[in-house]
This record gives structure tokens, sequence and C-alpha cells, in this order.
């Protein structure tokens, strides 16, 4: 018996060992099927506030005919408007999980956004579009750096901002702050973040709040 | 079998520890699931999801244009076999299941590579079951196309867990036995009282593998097996799949899709089999350092048990986040 015992056990403890070293953490670092052309809008008050985000995507046509067969419950290949009303809700339901794929700071810390009260879909040329507005919890004062920018921390779907004009500022105080449009360069935000990157980047889907890093933002500096 | 019972203890925390991940973020559809890699092949994934990125693309609007232009159609065609070999170079599950398997198994490197393109073009196909399917018959009906893929996507991950089970049952028994004979063989050996000459049953192990012979093994267990395996992971099809074709469907560009499908699936099993051989060879190089037989026998096994327990280990990963 005395042989047998040690064999076991050292393939084991090997197999352990190595599953541990190479042990698969699952995690959303798919690339995304799902593309889609954003447009973002600060919208000021006339006291120099903060008071709306206004968001417009545009899905790819490609993966608007999938959403077209998922959804079209009287099978004329048209997204009805009941139709487009369960869509907005299903990814109203689904993006709260996800902070709505958006992310505002003021100086550098996160800023909590209430959620939106629906999420409008409609279909036009071939192409889903979503479109919805959120409010900060608090009163935002233009003041300091801020800045508003989206991304899907699960990579499921690409939002692109192609014009630096697709990020807007809008309402009476339009004028106050310095608008810029920051598009990171992802070889330099990885070099930059070597270390954590590793381990925290790829931790799990609640930590990996690092992929905001390469998400394309609005910066308001603000007086 | 203590340690066979805390290990297996051990894996199942593991997996339920991993992070439990919703269908899709936006709710439609599905994503494909995906293993983090960290350290050194980080880098070198980043590029090659770069490049599957832009191939898909490409792919996309290749599909698109050929609206106005069939003549896209080979282009479309050439770009959906280089996007296929991308996709199945990213950290995907499909390659670490069957290259698990053949290395936990002693498949023959030809047998793996039918096995790799068998799996493929079941994914094709299923893509082609679930639109068409959706499309002719359950449109209208509650069951939608995401629907589906989910349900599929659980059949593929339970398929993986059974498995896994199964290779890693298999090998541990053929260890145990190896075990057992190995004890007698040294009682025998140890004790001078007598000679081994003429003791036909000692030595019919004297020196022996000590291994079941892959050739021993019945061989409708292992072609069962086999494909099981090509089942578990062709089940489900992948999401790049289904937008294409769908997308193609609407415009009536049938052709077009049906042979994006297939031109995905042949770059797939290429970068399958050619991952899954190097595997195997890997394995193989592993087995020929160590010079004594015996020793060679016990890496072999080793690796084999790995193998299979990364099958299994897989699999409720995979079944525990997608629940």
């Amino acid at each position: 018996m005395f042989k047998r015992k040690p064999l076991l056990k050292t393939t084991l403890k090997a197999g352990m060992t190595s599953l541990f070293v190479i042990a698969p953490t699952l995690n959303a670092v798919s690339h995304p099927h799902v593309f889609a052309e954003a447009r973002l809008e600060i919208s000021t008050t006339k006291s120099g506030g903060f008071d709306e985000l206004r968001h417009v995507w545009r899905f790819d046509e490609l993966f608007s005919s999938s959403v077209v067969l998922d959804f079209d419950e009287n099978q004329n290949l048209q997204l009805d408007p009941e139709e487009l009303i369960k869509i907005g809700n299903v990814v109203h339901q689904s993006l709260a999980e996800f902070d709505y794929y958006t992310n505002v700071t003021l100086d550098g810390k996160d800023v909590k956004m209430s959620a939106p009260d629906a999420i409008m879909a409609d279909f036009v040329d071939n192409q889903l579009l979503l479109i919805f507005a959120m409010q900060p919890a608090g009163m935002i004062k233009l003041e300091g750096k801020i800045t508003a920018g989206i991304y899907d921390p699960t990579f499921y779907a690409a939002m692109e901002f192609i014009h630096d004009s697709d990020l807007v500022v809008s309402g009476p105080a339009k004028e106050l702050c310095k608008r810029a449009v920051v598009r990171p360069d992802v070889d330099e935000v990885l070099a930059q973040n070597q270390g954590s990157l590793t381990d925290a980047f790829y931790d799990d889907a609640e930590n990996n709040d690092l992929t905001k890093l390469f998400a394309t933002r609005l910066e308001l500096t603000c007086p | 079998m203590k340690p066979i019972k805390s290990l297996l203890l051990l894996v199942l925390l593991l997996a339920l520890s991993a992070p439990a991940i919703a269908q899709s973020s936006l709710g439609i559809g599905t994503s494909d699931p995906q293993i983090a890699v960290n350290g050194p092949f980080a880098g070198l994934l980043a590029t090659i999801n770069t490049y599957q990125q832009q191939f898909y693309r490409a792919m996309t609007e290749a599909l698109k244009d050929m609206r106005q232009d069939p003549s896209q159609l080979w282009l479309l065609v050439g770009l959906s076999f280089a996007y296929g070999i991308f996709h199945a170079a990213g950290p995907g599950h499909g390659k670490a299941i069957i290259s698990s398997y053949m290395i936990a198994n002693e498949v023959e490197l030809k047998r793996g590579v039918v096995l790799s393109f068998l799996a493929a073009f079941l994914q094709g196909i299923m893509a082609l079951i679930v639109v068409g399917s959706v499309y002719f018959v359950l449109r209208g009906t509650s069951v939608s196309m995401t629907d589906a893929t989910y349900g599929l996507e659980l059949a593929s991950y339970g398929l993986i867990i059974i498995v896994g089970l199964w290779l890693l049952w298999q090998k541990l028994s053929a260890l145990r036995k190896t075990a057992s004979h190995s004890h007698d063989h040294h009682d025998h050996a140890h004790s001078h009282d007598h000679s081994h000459v003429g003791d036909s049953h000692a030595c019919d192990h004297c020196g022996h593998a000590h291994m079941p012979d892959p050739k021993t093994l019945s061989g409708t267990v292992s072609l069962k097996q086999a494909w099981s395996a090509v089942l578990a992971v062709g089940i489900r099809p992948c999401s790049g799949a289904i937008i294409v074709l769908s997308f193609a469907l609407l415009n009536g560009l049938f052709l077009g899709g049906v042979l994006s499908v297939f031109a995905m699936a042949i770059g797939t099993a290429i970068t399958v089999s050619i991952l899954a051989t190097l595997a195997v060879t890997a394995k193989n190089a592993a087995m020929r350092f160590s010079s004594e037989k015996s020793s060679a026998m016990r890496i072999g096994a080793i690796i084999e048990i790995i193998g299979a327990l990364f099958v299994l280990l897989l699999g409720i990963l995979l079944l525990t986040a997608a629940l």
C-alpha cells in the first residue's frame, strides 16, 4: 500500500498546483460583436449646473438585424412600437447592472448618476437607436474638472464617438467650461498601468472599472 | 479516495467563486465566453484580439456591400476565413476544451484534427439551425434567438462537465490500477525470499508501461467520448455567425451568409487543430525529457489527469458563469 498513496498524491498535488497557476478566470474580454455610434450631450443650466446627460446610440446594421429577429413578435419583419418598447425595457433592465455604460467624474471621483426613467428604442434605416437621459443624483456645479464617457465593461458592445462633435455641451452655460475630447491611446494606457492591469484588470466584472481608462470621454475644465 | 474528494470540492469552490456574468450587458444577444489570460501571453492575445476585430468589421462591411455588389462574395468568404483563424486564436473556450481533451486522451493527432473540424462545422450548422428556425418557425413565439442560444450554451457547458468527469474517472481508475500493480511488483522485488524467475504473473508486469494501451480501451467507448467532446464544443453557435446569418437572411443574401459561416468554421478548425497539435506535442516532449520509462509514464499520467481536470474545471466555470 505504501507505494500507491504517494503516486496518487504527487499526481493530484501536481495537478492542483498547475490548475491554480493556469486556472482560467472567466471574464468578459471577448471582442465585441456589437458596434454603436454614440452621441453624448451634457446639458447645463442657467445657474451654471450640470443637470442632465443625454445619450443617443445608433447600432450597426448587422446587430440590428439580429434584434429584429429577436423581437419581431408579429412576424412582419419590422419593429413595431410595442416591440420597440419591449426592447427599451430589456435594455433598461440589463444596463442597470453596468451603470448604463456611463461614467461621469468630478475631479477624478465618480459622480453618482440616477437611472434613466426609460430607454427609448427606435428603428431607422435598418439601425436600432437607443435614446435616454440620466441626471446626476445630486446637484453638480460646473466647477473643477468634469468628465463624461461611455464604455461597456464587458466588451460586448463597442461604443464609439466617430467625430469629436459627437460629444456636446448644451444649455445656457455651455460656454462656461473649456471643452476637450480625450481619446486615450491604448498602448499608453497599458504602459502606464502595467502593474495594476495584470491583477485588477482581469479580476472580475465588478472590478473591471479600469476599462474606463480606454473610453473616449468629454472633458470639461471649469473655472 | 480522500484526496479526490477534497480535490473535487476545491474545484467546485473555485468554480463557484467565479464571477457571474449576465448573458450580455445589453440584454439582447449573447456574448461569446472567453477566458482571461494573464502573464506573458496577454500581449499576444491583445494583438490577436485587435486583428479579429478588424477582420470582423471588414467582413461585415463586405456583407453590407453585397447588397449592391454581389461580386463582394469572394471578398466576404476570404475575410470570414481570416476572421475564423484569428477568432479561434483568441482566448475562447472551444480550443481549450479540444486541446485538453486530446492531452487527456491519447488521441492520434490525425483524429484530433478531425475532431477540431467536426466541432467547428457543427458550430456553423448550429448557427444555421438557430437562425433558420427562428426565422421560419419560432418568430412570433416566446422563444427568441437569444433564448435559443442561451439554452444551447447551457447544454454545451453541461456536456463539457460530463466529458470532463468521464475523462477524469477514466484516468483515475487507470492510475489506481497502475498504482496497485507497482505495489505488488515492488513488494516482490524487495522480498528476497523467492526469485521472480518463473513467476509468470509478476513478469507480466515487469518493465511494463503500466498504463492501459489506448487501443485496448473499447473502441466504442472512446468513439462515444470523442463525439461527446465534439457535441459539447460545437452545440453552441458563436455570436458572430448568428449576427452574420440574421443580416444575410433579412437582406436576401442567403448564399453569402452560409458561405461566410462555413469559411469561418474552416478558419476556426485550422487554428484549433494547430493549437491542439502543439499541446499534444508539448506533452510528448515532456515525457521524452525523463530518461526513465517509468517516470516518463508517470509524467504522462499526471499531464493526462491535468488535462481531464482542466476540461471539468472549464465546464464548471462556464456553467456557473452562464447561470
